[in-house]
């Protein structure tokens, strides 16, 4: 028996037309929905209720709450007012206890009055203690609950933090329940379905303020210039590709620093870069309108609060690399190719038998490894760091990152290297959320960030975004990602002595010479202002002083040489003008060496060569510079001046074949090997540096490039009688004085490209390959198979890394290439990467 | 339970009485004409109002009858020998609907008395119900059962309709009412469609299911009734107590005086479409009454 009742029946025998009426009174609704602007919601009533509910309205309504002000309509059947109880409830998917709660009966009786109820809402959870009893218009009773205040909650974790219906938590059930004390325990429950939905996204580049630098690096002018560089090139969209530049002006500045042990160039840029650089990265939320309009939060008069603490999962994406193009006219390296290709196959599907308890706690991809000191790994360090953000404000706070992200958000459980974050529903950045993103300082490593709307939940309450999957099944309008961010390094080359006007200027072909740097993600970049690129003729020395005295300092360094053929003045020219030269040092042209040869060394008359010239018909300079390589000169029978004199010739011959210098070319060789340890010490003498051309100041961070012709004169001498170079000491990465960390010198003595790269490669710690160096361990660090036979070296195998000196060098050999990236290659001694490209893959 | 007192009340009502029951007449007197004297006198039961013009038979000691007449309802059969005389009375074709048969009744007249006789028809007594539904309208086809003071069972007709003859001195009754399904009833929801894990749509497709709070899967009116019936005469309840009990028979509680209040006011509503009723009692007390008493 459902319902047991009392009744007073009358009886009058007399009267057939007397009786009585008996009813049990009921209670009931009648519909219950949201509508705006022509659409509804659908209504739903308990099963069984005596009525098929209408078939309009769907389930999918939207509204934005706030933007959207539409009716709550519903009707009760309440012909007895007997609804002693009546409350509307807001239920999300997965929790029995409703998000709030508004009590009618509290507002007024009149809600729960008989017949039609509209109520004009805008989506707000109100204080429901005052009173608010409504119209009564015979049948129907308006409401509105839009002048009353919303119940806000400020607790960081509130679900409707401006007592608003959020994106978070929908689609929300709102559910009406309606109970008379006349009918204890027979509650009658109706419910429509309405969602808060977004539109789209938008990623794009965070404000400077918002970078927050907790004091490890890189500093925050570090992280400003990475992010003015961004501004500048184009935040990249969604298929584009970036290249984010970390400036590295980090060079070698001793000899020690080659040490394979030292580890050296991985240390150093770890202490620059650290963690990576710190780029701001927003997104810019629309939500939908009832009408379907995308309405972006930023700019519309309302509807952000319906934000909420709506949460927003940030993730990288990994996309395989594709090697850098060869530059133009260049062959690719096949042998770099497949060690790079083997070296960053590993783990590739975050798998690593030997750890297994962190497979895929980290992402897919072939970003540089934690092992070799990257970001990808078990243990990295995710690339999103916990912000506690700030209030929403008109004004940022510089040095403060605005948005909460990570751990206190949300905490993934699968998604390891994701974080979560939440947005700001007013102040300067309303409508957006955002992280700090943190790429490696690994050169090649490439990201794509993705952010995706938290929309859903499965059956443990976990967000459906947290799973280890690389691919994440998501609607698409609800993901949004950047285009790839490429990870470069940037070099600066910022000063460019040279010697002389003469000297033929390298710059033109500059830009051949840093392509050798593409492949390996580095941007060899000229950043010479004007002032920086003069003659040693304007050189000061201090900065700003006194034009350099470059003959007192060639002297000198010749002086200290110790050579008895400079010292006792055959090697001097008269006078001894090494500034007018475009080589590092004049040398008396070949005929003028011999000739004072054969006076100052040989203690012969000065005039011999005129005396002997005269009587052969030709000059005395013609004389002296064949002397050495023709037939000896006839020595006339007759004793006499000419005989002493012809044997006095002949004996500078005889000393001049003995010594190997028959002709200019053996001289000028000759000088060149004497000279090589004076040429560096005239360079590091010269204050590349710390001294100053027009700038008038020493040398912006950056490569210095003090660039002379040749060694000596007498190279050039070879050259213009119509000889060729007989190569020698091409350049070299000094140790100079004046360096720093991030200012050095090479010098350039012959203008060839691969050089150029070749001494920029030593400053960026890179050793000889076995051979030149002398030891073999030297092979360790070099790709074992980039190696061809080398003509100068019999036809032997030789290294074909740009760090040889083989003939038909390359570019970087693969070793080499992945150093240049930073990758840790020698952890604590043990090696993380082989000369031998097979054993670099992992899986 | 009966709200009201019932049969006490009802006025006027006794039992039959022969030899000892002094009204209207004493049954015995010495007769004064030295004569045996038999005369009979016929009221109805609940008012002890005289009834006309009936005919009352004796057997027994002789056969005669004659025809009640005047305020006391009198049949006088005159001389008679002592002797037991059965009494019955032919109940005329107009009174057979408004009275029960009477059961023949024996008497036993001494010598030489007077003797009179007091005879009581019980009236008959309908327990007539209409059910309505929460519209007002009447409920054709709900199975009901009356389980005292008589049994009695059936089905509503269109007019909603229970009628019951009953003893016109009960008290109380017992009636369970099975009501009818409505003609429409809410569905049990449809199984959401499945999201597709693959690829997931959005707006994210509601599953009931997940909404984790049980709902109720009925809902009123509920279907089985047991009424508890008091049973009065209905000059009993021409008064404010009786107007309550009529609201309340109809739907419309009526135990305080804000809840009566609150009532009149819907009552008004309803009936009237008078949307700022007084609230008043007294106001609705003729509508009430033809309302809930007329069938």
């Amino acid at each position: 028996m459902d319902i047991v009742s009392n009744a007073l029946i009358t009886l009058l025998p007399d009267d057939e037309k007397h009786g009585n009426h008996l009813r049990v009174p009921t209670i009931g609704i009648l519909d219950l929905r949201m509508t705006v602007g022509g659409k509804s919601s659908k209504f739903h009533v308990q099963t069984k209720a005596p009525l098929k509910p209408k078939d309009d309205g769907t389930d999918d309504f939207n509204f934005l709450p706030e933007h959207d002000t539409g009716e709550l309509v519903f009707e009760i059947d309440n012909v007895f007012d007997i609804v002693d109880k009546a409350k509307i409830e807001f239920f999300k998917r997965d929790e029995e206890k409703p998000l709030a709660a508004i009590d009618l009966i509290k507002l007024d009786r009149n809600w729960a009055r008989h017949g039609v109820h509209k109520v004009k809402w805008d989506g707000r959870i109100v204080v429901d203690t005052a009173p608010l009893p409504g119209t009564v218009n015979a049948e129907e009773t308006t409401h509105d609950l839009t002048g009353t205040a919303a119940k806000t909650d400020p607790a960081p974790d509130a679900l409707f933090p401006d007592g608003y219906l959020t994106l978070e938590h929908g689609p929300y059930k709102i559910r009406m329940e309606i109970e008379s004390d006349k009918l204890p325990g027979k509650p009658v429950v109706a419910w429509t379905y309405v969602h808060v939905l977004l539109a789209k996204l938008e990623l794009k580049l965070g404000p400077e303020e918002a970078i927050s630098n907790d004091g490890q690096a890189p500093t925050l002018d570090m992280d400003k210039e990475v992010r003015k560089q961004i501004d500048t090139d184009g935040f990249p969209a969604e298929g584009s590709t970036l290249k984010v530049y970390l400036l590295h002006n980090n060079f070698k500045n001793a000899g020690a620093e080659f040490d394979p042990t030292a580890n050296f160039d991985y240390t150093s840029s770890a202490t620059l870069w650290g963690d990576g650089p710190r780029i701001p990265i927003l997104a810019k939320i629309w939500l939908h309108a009832a009408d379907g309009s995308e309405i972006e939060l930023e700019t519309a008069a309302k509807g952000a609060v319906a934000l909420g603490n709506a949460k927003f999962m940030w993730d990288v994406e990994d996309p395989d690399e594709v090697p850098q193009p060869e530059p133009a006219g260049r062959a690719a390296n096949p042998f770099a190719r497949k060690f790079i290709a083997k070296a960053i196959d590993y783990y590739k599907k975050a798998k690593d038998k030997s750890r297994a308890a962190d497979d895929e706690k980290y992402y897919q991809g072939d970003n540089c490894h934690v092992d070799r000191g990257g970001r990808r790994g078990p243990g990295a360090v995710i690339h999103f760091p916990d912000q506690p953000g700030y209030a929403p404000a008109a004004t940022l706070t510089a040095g403060q990152f605005p948005f909460k992200v990570g751990t206190t958000v949300s905490q993934p459980k699968h998604r390891m290297w994701a974080a979560f974050s939440q947005g700001w529903r007013s102040g300067k950045l309303k409508g957006h959320t955002g992280v700090l993103f943190r790429p490696s300082r690994m050169a090649g490593d490439n990201y794509v960030v993705v952010v995706r709307f938290a929309w859903d939940w499965n059956d443990k309450k976990e967000w459906v975004t947290d799973v280890k999957d690389k691919e994440i099944p998501a609607p698409k309008k609800l993901t949004k990602k950047t285009g790839v961010f490429e990870m470069w390094r940037r070099t600066h080359v910022t000063r460019y002595i040279r010697k002389t006007a003469a000297v033929t200027d390298f710059m033109p072909n500059y830009d051949q010479m840093s392509d050798y740097y593409k492949p390996v993600y580095i941007d060899m970049k000229k950043e010479i202002a004007g002032a920086d690129n003069y003659l040693m003729s304007d050189h000061k020395v201090p900065a700003g002083g006194a034009v350099f005295d470059y003959n007192t300092t060639a002297k000198n360094v010749l002086a200290g040489l110790g050579n008895a053929l400079y010292n006792d003045g055959t090697l001097k020219c008269v006078p001894e003008n090494h500034a007018g030269v475009s080589a590092a040092f004049e040398v008396p042209k070949y005929h003028v060496f011999v000739q004072q040869m054969h006076a100052i060394n040989m203690g012969n008359p000065a005039n011999d060569f005129a005396l002997e010239a005269a009587a052969q018909g030709v000059t005395a300079d013609a004389l002296a510079g064949g002397l050495a390589n023709g037939a000896a000169i006839v020595v006339p029978a007759a004793v006499g001046p000419a005989q002493a004199r012809a044997q006095r010739i002949n004996a500078t011959r005889t000393w001049l074949q003995t010594a190997g210098l028959r002709t200019p070319l053996q001289y000028s060789q000759a000088i060149e090997n004497t000279y090589k340890g004076v040429a560096m010490d005239l360079t590091e003498q010269s204050s590349c540096v710390a001294g100053a051309g027009p700038s008038n100041a020493a040398s912006p961070p950056g490569l210095v490039v003090m660039h002379y012709q040749y060694l000596t004169s007498a190279t050039q001498d070879v050259i213009d009688a119509g000889g060729a170079d007989p190569d020698g000491l091409r350049g070299a990465a000094i140790d100079v004085a004046d360096r720093a960390r991030d200012k050095v010198v090479f010098a350039f003595w012959r203008t060839l490209i691969p050089t150029f790269a070749h001494e920029i490669g030593h400053h960026l710690f890179l050793p000889h390959t076995f051979p030149p160096a002398t030891t073999a361990s030297s092979k360790n660090i070099h790709d074992s198979a980039d190696v061809a036979p080398n003509p100068n070296n019999a036809g032997k195998k030789g290294p074909m890394c740009l760090m040889s000196y083989h003939p038909q060098r390359h570019g970087f050999c693969g070793f080499c290439q992945a150093r240049l990236r930073g990758w840790n290659w020698n952890v604590g001694g043990g090696k993380t990467l082989s000369p031998k490209a097979g054993d670099n893959k992992k899986t | 339970m009966g709200l009201m007192g019932g049969a006490n009340n009802l006025a006027n009502a006794g039992a039959e009485t022969f030899e000892t029951d002094p009204k209207p007449l004493p049954p015995t007197q010495a007769c004064a004409k030295g004569k045996t004297l038999l005369k009979a006198h016929l009221f109805r039961r609940d008012t002890n109002k005289a009834i006309e013009g009936e005919e009352i038979d004796t057997s027994g000691k002789a056969k005669l009858n004659a025809n009640s007449a005047g305020a006391t309802g009198l049949a006088d059969f005159g001389t008679v020998d002592p002797g037991t005389y059965t009494f019955s009375v032919k109940l005329s074709q107009g009174l057979k609907p408004k009275y029960l048969d009477f059961k023949p009744r024996d008497a036993a007249v001494p010598e030489l008395v007077d003797f009179h006789a007091t005879l009581k028809l019980d009236p008959r007594a309908r327990l007539k119900i209409v059910l309505l539904d929460s519209k007002g309208k009447e409920i054709s086809g709900a199975k009901w059962a009356l389980t005292s003071p008589v049994k009695a069972k059936g089905t509503t007709p269109a007019s909603g309709l229970i009628d019951v003859e009953v003893p016109w001195d009960s008290d109380s009754a017992e009636l369970d009412v099975d009501l009818p399904e409505p003609s429409e009833r809410a569905p049990k929801a449809k199984d959401a469609k499945k999201p597709n894990k693959k690829d997931p749509e959005y707006p994210i497709i509601v599953d009931p299911a997940r909404y984790k709070k049980p709902e109720i899967d009925s809902q009123h009116p509920d279907l089985k009734i047991k009424w508890t019936l008091g049973l009065a005469f209905l000059k009993d309840t021409d008064n404010a107590d009786g107007w309550k009990k009529r609201l309340h028979n109809i739907g419309f509680p009526a135990d305080t005086d804000p809840v009566t209040q609150r009532s009149v006011k819907a009552y008004q509503r309803i009936k009237d479409k008078n949307y700022a009723g007084s609230g008043v009692l007294a106001d609705i007390s003729g509508s009430l009454k033809t309302l809930h008493d007329t069938v």
